[in-house]
C-alpha cells in the first residue's frame, strides 16, 4: 500500500513535502549534496573520457583491419646468435610474399615501402614520408578518397611517376594541390592522381603500436616488376594479410611467425601486429580502468552519502515535533521512513543531476581545451542516477528509521 | 467511572488503565487504574493539577500510547492486539487531536496543514479541497488558505488546529488545554467553536485548567494522582 503510495497523489504529496522541508534550508541542503554533485560529476567525467578513449582505440584497430595481421620489419634482438644472424635475410622481401602465399588461412595480401623524400612544393620545403603501395594497400587500411583515384594496377605495372596526398600533406602545399597537377619528390615530378580524406589524430598512447600519419604521407605506385619490390630479401617495410576466418587469426598467425623464422633460420627480425589480439587486450584494458573508475566514484559517493546521512540525522533531530505532530495525525512508522527517505533521495537525485550537469560541462571541457576526446553515451547518466538514489536509500534509510522509530508522545514534548 | 447512562454504544470505554514510566531509579505512576466511558456526542471536560495524569491519559484514549493494562475499547473495538499501522489509521481517521501548542507544521500552507491527515488514510475522499475549505470556514479562517503558520495569530493558529481536528469528520475530538496560551476573547471564540461542533454530535473530550472552559462541558472529571475523582 505505501509503495503504491508513492506514485499515486498521496505520494506526490509526501514529495512535495519533502521538496518544501529541503527549501527551507536552501543554502544547507545544498552544501550538504555537493559531495554527490561532485563525486558524480568526477563519474561522469572519467567515463566520458574512458569512452571517448576506447571509441578512439577502437576506431584505430577498426582502421588497422580486425581480419588482418600486419609484418613489419624489426632489429634484430641482441639475444639471436651472432651465426644466424648474419645468414638472416634483413628485412622484408619478395621471398618473403612467396612463402606467405602459401600459408593456410591467407587470402591475400598487400606491401609497402616505406621511404623519405624532399618535396619541393610545400612553402618550406621539408623532408616528408613516402609509401611505395600496390593497388590493394587503401582497402586493406580502409584510406578514403576526398578527390581523384588511388593508385591502380597499371601504375604499378608501368612504374608510372604518379602520387596519392595525404589530407594535410595537401593541406600545407596549398590550395593549388588537385588531382592532376604536378609535384616534385627529390626532384623528380610526380603527377597527383588523388587527394585522401582526412583521418584525424594520430594517438600513438592510446594502441600499442606505431601508426602511420597517413594525412601527412604521399603514396607512390611500389613496382612489380625486376626489382622485386627492392630485393629479393628486403626492401619492404610492411606487408599486410587478409586472413578468410578472422577467428583463426591467432592459428594464422603462429603458421606466418613459423613460416617467416624458418626462412630467417630462426631469427625474428620482424614484428607481428593482430589487431583482433589489440582488440582485446584494449577491452581488457578497459575493464581494469572501468573497475579504477568505479572505486574512486564508490569512494566519492560514500563520503558524499556520509554527508548526506549527517545532514538527514540533524534533520531528524531538528524536526522531532514534527514527527510528533505527523504520528498524531495519523502517520505510521512507515510514513515517516518514506518522509524522511524521500527527501534523502530527493537531495541525492538533486545531486545526481547537478553533477551530471557538471560532468558534462567539464567533459565538454575536456574536449575543447585539452583536445582529448571524451564521449557522454547514456548508460553513464542513467548509472549516476541510479547511484545517487542508491546512495540516498543508503544514507537516508538509518536516519528515517530512527525518526520512525520515536515515540510520538515523545516526540510531541520536544520543544 | 461511567459518566453518564445512555442507550447509545459507547464511544470510548476504558476500565482500569495503568501506565508508569522509568524515572531515575524509581518510577512514576501517572495512571492508576483509571475508567472512563464517553458516549456520542457527549462533551467532557478533565481538570486536575500539573502531573495528575490527564495528558497521559488523553494519549492513550488518542492511541498515541498504549497502557501498561487495563482495556480500552473505541467505538467497541478493543486497541490492545492492534498494531502501529491500524492504531495510526484509527489516529487518522477517527480522532481529531487539538494540542496547547497548535502543532501545525511551519513549511507548509494552510490548506496543506489541514488536509495533511489525509495523507495517511488508505482511502482518501476524491474532495479533500472542499472539505478543507468547509472545515476552515467553521472556524473563519476560509480566505487563509495559503498562508503559513507564522503568519497567523495564536488565535487564528488554534483555529486552524481545530479545523485539522474537524476536517477528517472525527468520532472524537481530544483537545489538550487549548486555551492555555490563548487570552480571553480567543478563548471564548474557541469555546463557541466546540459548542457548536459537539451540538452536530461530535463527542469531545477537553482537557483543562480553565474553570470557563469546564463549564463549557456537559461533565466535569477531576483526576488525582492517578485516578478519577467526583469532586475537585
Amino acid at each position: 500500500m505505501i509503495r503504491l503510495d508513492i506514485i499515486t497523489g498521496r505520494g506526490r504529496d509526501i514529495l512535495r513535502q519533502a521538496w518544501k522541508a529541503l527549501a527551507l534550508h536552501r543554502l544547507r541542503s545544498f552544501l550538504s549534496v555537493l559531495g554527490i554533485v561532485f563525486a558524480v560529476a568526477a563519474v561522469v567525467t572519467m567515463l566520458a573520457i574512458a569512452e571517448g578513449a576506447k571509441k578512439e582505440a577502437l576506431e584505430q584497430i577498426g582502421r588497422l583491419g580486425i581480419d588482418s595481421i600486419i609484418i613489419r620489419r624489426a632489429e634484430i634482438k641482441s639475444t639471436e646468435p651472432a651465426r644466424e644472424f648474419q645468414t638472416a635475410p634483413e628485412g622484408l622481401g619478395y621471398r618473403d610474399i612467396l612463402v606467405l602465399r602459401q600459408v593456410p588461412g591467407v587470402e591475400g595480401l598487400t606491401v609497402a615501402r616505406e621511404a623519405n623524400a624532399f618535396l619541393t612544393e610545400l612553402d618550406e620545403p621539408d623532408v616528408i614520408k613516402t609509401l611505395a603501395v600496390d593497388r590493394d594497400y587503401a582497402a586493406a587500411r580502409g584510406l578514403k578518397l576526398a578527390g581523384g583515384r588511388f593508385i591502380s594496377d597499371i601504375d604499378v605495372h608501368n612504374n608510372h611517376l604518379v602520387c596519392v596526398l595525404g589530407a594535410e600533406l595537401a593541406r600545407r602545399i596549398g590550395p593549388t594541390v588537385m588531382p592532376g597537377v604536378t609535384v616534385h619528390f627529390d626532384g623528380d615530378p610526380f603527377r597527383v592522381v588523388g587527394i585522401l580524406r582526412a583521418r584525424g589524430r594520430i594517438d600513438n598512447d592510446i594502441l600499442p603500436v606505431a601508426l602511420h600519419d597517413f594525412d601527412n604521407t604521399a603514396f607512390m605506385p611500389l613496382p612489380e616488376n625486376s626489382r622485386y619490390y627492392g630485393d629479393e630479401n628486403s626492401g619492404l617495410s610492411e606487408i599486410i594479410l587478409k586472413i578468410s576466418d578472422s577467428s583463426r587469426v591467432n592459428v594464422v598467425a603462429e603458421a606466418v611467425r613459423h613460416a617467416l623464422r624458418w626462412r630467417r633460420n630462426g631469427v625474428e627480425n620482424f614484428e607481428l601486429i593482430l589487431p583482433r589480439e589489440l582488440l582485446l587486450q584494449a577491452q581488457r584494458t578497459q575493464r581494469l580502468f572501468n573497475i579504477v573508475l568505479g572505486s574512486i566514484a564508490g569512494i566519492s559517493l560514500l563520503v558524499g552519502g556520509i554527508g548526506i546521512m549527517n545532514i538527514m540525522l540533524a534533520n531528524v533531530s531538528e524536526r522531532t515535533r514534527e514527527i510528533g505532530i505527523r504520528r498524531a495525525i495519523g502517520a505510521s512508522r512507515r510514513h515517516i521512513i518514506i518522509h524522511f527517505l524521500g527527501e534523502s533521495i530527493l537531495l541525492t537525485i538533486l545531486g545526481g543531476i547537478l553533477g551530471i550537469i557538471l560532468g558534462a560541462l567539464a567533459a565538454l571541457g575536456v574536449n575543447l581545451f585539452i583536445q582529448w576526446r571524451a564521449s557522454i553515451t547514456a548508460w553513464p547518466v542513467l548509472s549516476a542516477l541510479l547511484m545517487s538514489i542508491a546512495v540516498g536509500i543508503a544514507s537516508g534509510i538509518y536516519p528515517a528509521v530512527k525518526a520512525a522509530d520515536m515515540e510520538p508522545v515523545e516526540a510531541l514534548r520536544h520543544i | 467511572m461511567q459518566i453518564s447512562a445512555k442507550t447509545a454504544e459507547p464511544v470510548i470505554q476504558a476500565e482500569g488503565l495503568c501506565k508508569s514510566y522509568p524515572s531515575g531509579d524509581d518510577r512514576v505512576h501517572p495512571l492508576r487504574g483509571v475508567g472512563i466511558t464517553l458516549y456520542p456526542g457527549q462533551f467532557v471536560a478533565i481538570m486536575g493539577p500539573s502531573g495528575s495524569g490527564k495528558s497521559t491519559l488523553m494519549h492513550i484514549l488518542g492511541c498515541l500510547e498504549r497502557p501498561d493494562s487495563g482495556s480500552y475499547f473505541l467505538n467497541g473495538r478493543d486497541t490492545a492486539g492492534l498494531d502501529d499501522r491500524a492504531l495510526s489509521l484509527i489516529r487518522a481517521c477517527r480522532i481529531g487531536f487539538i494540542f496547547q501548542a497548535y502543532n501545525l507544521i511551519a513549511q507548509c500552507t494552510l490548506m496543506e496543514n489541514i488536509a495533511m491527515p489525509f495523507m495517511y488514510h488508505t482511502n482518501p475522499p476524491d474532495n479533500i479541497r472542499d472539505r478543507v475549505l468547509t472545515a476552515l470556514d467553521q472556524v473563519g479562517l476560509s480566505k487563509r488558505i495559503t498562508h503559513r503558520p507564522s503568519q497567523l495569530s495564536g488565535g487564528e493558529m488554534q483555529r486552524a488546529a481545530i479545523a485539522r481536528a474537524l476536517v477528517i469528520d472525527p468520532l472524537i475530538v481530544l483537545a489538550d488545554e487549548p486555551t492555555g496560551n490563548l487570552d480571553a476573547d480567543n478563548t471564548f471564540e474557541i469555546l463557541k467553536i466546540f459548542r457548536r461542533i459537539n451540538e452536530k454530535g461530535t463527542s469531545l473530550i477537553v482537557v483543562t485548567h480553565e474553570n470557563e472552559v469546564a463549564r463549557a462541558a456537559d461533565e466535569v472529571l477531576h483526576i488525582h494522582n492517578g485516578s478519577i475523582n467526583d469532586s475537585p
